[in-house]
């Protein structure tokens, strides 16, 4: 594996010196970090530590009040607001973030809402019409014989697959994912981020997602990024990561 | 165990108890205002006699049964006509009173503001008294029938939808925006549906309200059970005017029935 | 809830049960929409099957609109509008009253009709499990749920043509007619409030040996009756604006001015009497917003 601090030609995610700040408090940075294409990172920390201001900013949702975020080799702040960012950034929805009446197969097409204009929108949505990726995806999540049915009825569970099936009709280049398995037991959640993971890696998205459980962001991912207080408190592989390390992060952050 | 810890201890605020007060007072000086009033008319006592031993002996005679099928369609049909004007008055209107699909603030104020008096002004007269105005303009047809309920409901309907538009939870349309959803993908793939469940209810419920004043819309000559029931009693034929009534609570109750069926099965 | 936009969707009883909302399966809405279009489509075809006078033409239209609109406003006349003349307005002003009491007294009569007869109406009190169930409990039940089913279904304007046959013409009849409807109405409201009542006080009550009449008192009434009167005050809005229709026929009010000034052509009359009718709704929607706001 290479070395996440070795430099790359392809970057996907460049942070320099970017800043998040609510009044005077300083949430992230400045922080200066880059991310190789196709690379999966997770960012750990207590809550409060920034992972998801930092998410938020390369969402593009938040713009940074100090230095510069670029995805893909584009500048975040000219992107703000364009149908080009969605292309690009794709934030992995909750279980909140779904339309609980509207079916798995419309709550899914969402996702290419960002390409398609109005009255193909309105089309797929009244229409009896499927669109073919987003059967895909939701095949690819082993949830082909609820296509049809309301979200409403379908497990947690299941509610965090369609969001990942909807994320994967997005198609975007960078996927951010902000506690994606907070509300899921144990077993769920492997099998969430071994999906996730496996979206990562086999179409060679970029993956950055926040976990509050260190021991579940170790397994899945290629390079760990401890935070607190807005700072990087380390950045390493995951076999590199002790757990003197992570206990200090935590502790650490309750003492201050 | 004793009762009285089983009442729920909720203080009670002081202004519902003046309220209480305050709407009883009104109640009784409402009944003290018309107090010398003489409430029973003359030769009150035989037509009441009339109505009710009528009560027992209702007209179901095949002819007049026919006749009172016709009215029932015709204010049924009346019904339904003016329902579907209000929706073509009340949805573009619910957009515009909402705002939902106006990215400049500065517009979606003023068309929120402006649309928000518009509809207030046009819900605040009776359909009736719309009927009498649109009468004096449109002549006596139908037209001005289906109008007079049209334009009101519609009023009321753009400000309930418009204001269910907007109050749907914000994390589903935060998502979709952030898919690179437009306004009008996020209305149809987020606010429509979040809204859906309790907006069908209400227009079944609005239908309701239009069956009956599709029913009085005789009040300026047009056709249906009112005016059946006005020329039953003009003629004192008490026996049709249970029968006609007893049919236009079952249209209401149908109404009631078919909006159940239709929210458990398409919406609930 | 005490928004208007609440209140008109808790009239509709658009709140699902849960177990309703569980059952439910998604058909495709191809049937709907067709059915809806159909029954549409029938609708005008029986509506425009009507005799009547010919639609005018939209030149037409427009000029009857100016034409009415300068009446209403009396120009072109030589006297005064009466919207401008003293004695016309302390007469409407007086009538505005007088439809205020006729709308009180319709509230007052038809909140008192429908305490009388909500617990009957109730499920969860008469074959519900707070209920006996027995027989005379359904009768009830079934008494109380069709005397508001009836009530409810016929418009105040029937109920005034009905009354004037037997209670002499004023503000009383038209009151009563208000009332009916209303009664109801909020029967219907009412009886639900109840059934969506918390239950485990009135099961522990009832555990604890209540009577009937201790239940409602100690249980169901302090729970229920913050919402009754939110209803109350939003019924009062709706009664308002019915109120001059129904003055129409039973006389009193503003409705029955209205009447004969539309009859007799006197427009500027019309006017004020129309103007004096907005201000007074939009006036006791305000009053009862802010008595809403005060008992929340």
């Amino acid at each position: 594996m290479r070395s996440p601090e070795a430099p790359s030609t392809e970057h996907a995610v460049v942070l320099c010196a970017a800043t998040v700040a609510y009044g005077t408090r300083t949430a992230v940075g400045p922080l200066t970090l880059t991310i190789p294409r196709g690379q999966r990172v997770a960012l750990v920390g207590p809550s409060g530590a920034g992972k998801t201001s930092l998410l938020r900013l390369l969402a593009g949702q938040l713009a940074p009040s100090a230095g510069q975020v670029s995805v893909g080799g584009r500048d975040l702040a000219r992107l703000r607001g364009r149908r080009e960012l969605p292309a690009l950034v794709g934030l992995l929805p909750q279980q909140l973030d779904l339309v609980p009446q509207l079916s798995v197969k419309h709550n899914v097409q969402a996702g290419a809402l960002g390409r398609w204009g109005v009255l193909r929108s309105l089309g797929a949505l009244v229409l009896p019409v499927e669109h073919p990726p987003a059967r895909a995806a939701v095949e690819r999540m082993g949830l082909g014989d609820r296509f049809e049915d309301r979200v409403a009825d379908l497990s947690g569970g299941e509610q965090q697959r369609v969001a990942l099936a909807r994320l994967l009709v997005q198609d975007p280049a960078l996927v951010l994912a902000d506690e994606p398995v907070a509300s899921l037991d144990p077993a769920r959640a492997e099998q969430l981020l071994d999906l996730l993971g496996a979206a990562a890696r086999e179409d060679g998205r970029t993956l950055v997602t926040s976990l509050h459980d260190p021991a579940l962001a170790l397994r899945s991912v290629d390079r760990v990024v401890g935070l607190r207080d807005g700072q990087v408190v380390f950045d390493l592989p995951p076999h590199r990561v002790t757990p003197a390390m992570l206990a200090g992060l935590y502790r650490l952050s309750e003492a201050g | 165990m004793s009762t009285r810890l089983l009442v729920p201890a909720r203080p009670r605020p002081g202004g519902r108890s003046a309220l209480s007060l305050l709407l009883v007072v009104a109640f009784l000086l409402s009944v003290a205002a018309v107090a010398g009033d003489q409430v029973v008319g003359s030769g009150g006592g035989s037509a009441v006699r009339d109505l009710l031993a009528s009560l027992l002996r209702p007209d179901i005679s095949p002819d007049f049964l026919l006749v009172v099928a016709e009215a029932t369609l015709l204010t049924a049909s009346y019904a339904v006509a003016g329902m579907s004007v209000a929706l073509l008055v009340g949805v573009p209107g619910a957009l515009l009173v909402s705002g939902v699909l106006i990215r400049r603030r500065a517009a979606r104020l003023v068309s929120v503001l402006g649309f928000r008096g518009l509809f207030a002004t046009l819900r605040a007269v009776h359909e009736l008294v719309w009927a009498l105005l649109l009468l004096t303009i449109l002549g006596l047809n139908p037209l001005a029938g289906i109008l007079a309920i049209g334009i009101p409901y519609g009023a009321t309907i753009a400000r309930v939808l418009g204001d269910r538009l907007l109050d749907v939870p914000r994390e589903p349309l935060d998502a979709l925006g952030s898919a690179g959803a437009s306004p009008v993908q996020v209305l149809l793939y987020g606010r429509l549906p979040l809204a859906a469940g309790s907006l069908a209810g209400y227009l079944f419920y609005r239908l309701e309200c239009a069956v009956r004043a599709a029913a009085v819309l005789s009040f300026i000559g047009l056709g249906g059970l009112g005016l059946r029931i006005e020329v039953a009693l003009a003629d004192l034929r008490f026996e049709q005017v249970w029968t006609l009534l007893a049919a236009l609570v079952l249209l209401v109750v149908a109404v009631d029935r078919v909006s159940g069926r239709v929210r458990a099965r398409y919406v609930a | 809830m005490t928004s208007d936009v609440d209140l008109e969707l808790a009239q509709a009883r658009v709140l699902p049960s849960p177990v309703r909302r569980r059952a439910a399966r998604r058909r495709g809405w191809g049937g709907l929409v067709l059915a809806l279009v159909l029954v549409t489509v029938a609708a005008w075809t029986v509506v425009l099957s009507q005799d009547g006078s010919p639609v005018p033409g939209s030149a037409e239209v427009a000029r009857r609109t100016v034409g009415f609109v300068s009446d209403l406003l009396g120009v072109g006349r030589d006297a005064t509008p009466a919207y401008l003349d003293p004695a016309r307005l302390r007469t409407v002003a007086g009538l505005a009253f007088e439809t205020v009491v006729m709308s009180v007294l319709a509230a007052g009569l038809a909140a008192l009709g429908a305490l009388a007869t909500i617990a009957f109406a109730a499920r969860s009190l008469t074959i519900g499990e707070l209920g006996s169930g027995r027989l005379p409990s359904r009768l009830a039940f079934l008494l109380a749920r069709g005397l508001h089913v009836v009530t409810r279904s016929v418009p105040e304007v029937v109920w005034a043509l009905l009354l004037v046959f037997t209670i002499r013409p004023g503000v009383v009849a038209g009151a009563l007619a208000l009332a009916l409807h209303d009664l109801g109405v909020m029967g219907r409201l009412g009886s639900d409030v109840v059934d969506d009542l918390d239950r485990a006080p009135l099961r522990s009550l009832r555990a604890a040996g209540a009577g009937r009449l201790a239940l409602l008192a100690y249980g169901v009434l302090p729970q229920a009756l913050p919402q009754l009167v939110t209803y109350l005050l939003y019924r009062w809005e709706v009664i308002v604006r019915a109120s001059v229709v129904v003055g129409f026929i039973t006389a009193g009010g503003l409705g029955y001015q209205l009447r004969l000034d539309l009859s007799f052509r006197r427009w500027t009359d019309v006017a004020l009497v129309l103007l004096a009718y907005v201000l007074l709704v939009w006036t006791v929607d305000a009053v009862s917003s802010g008595l809403r706001r005060l008992a929340r």
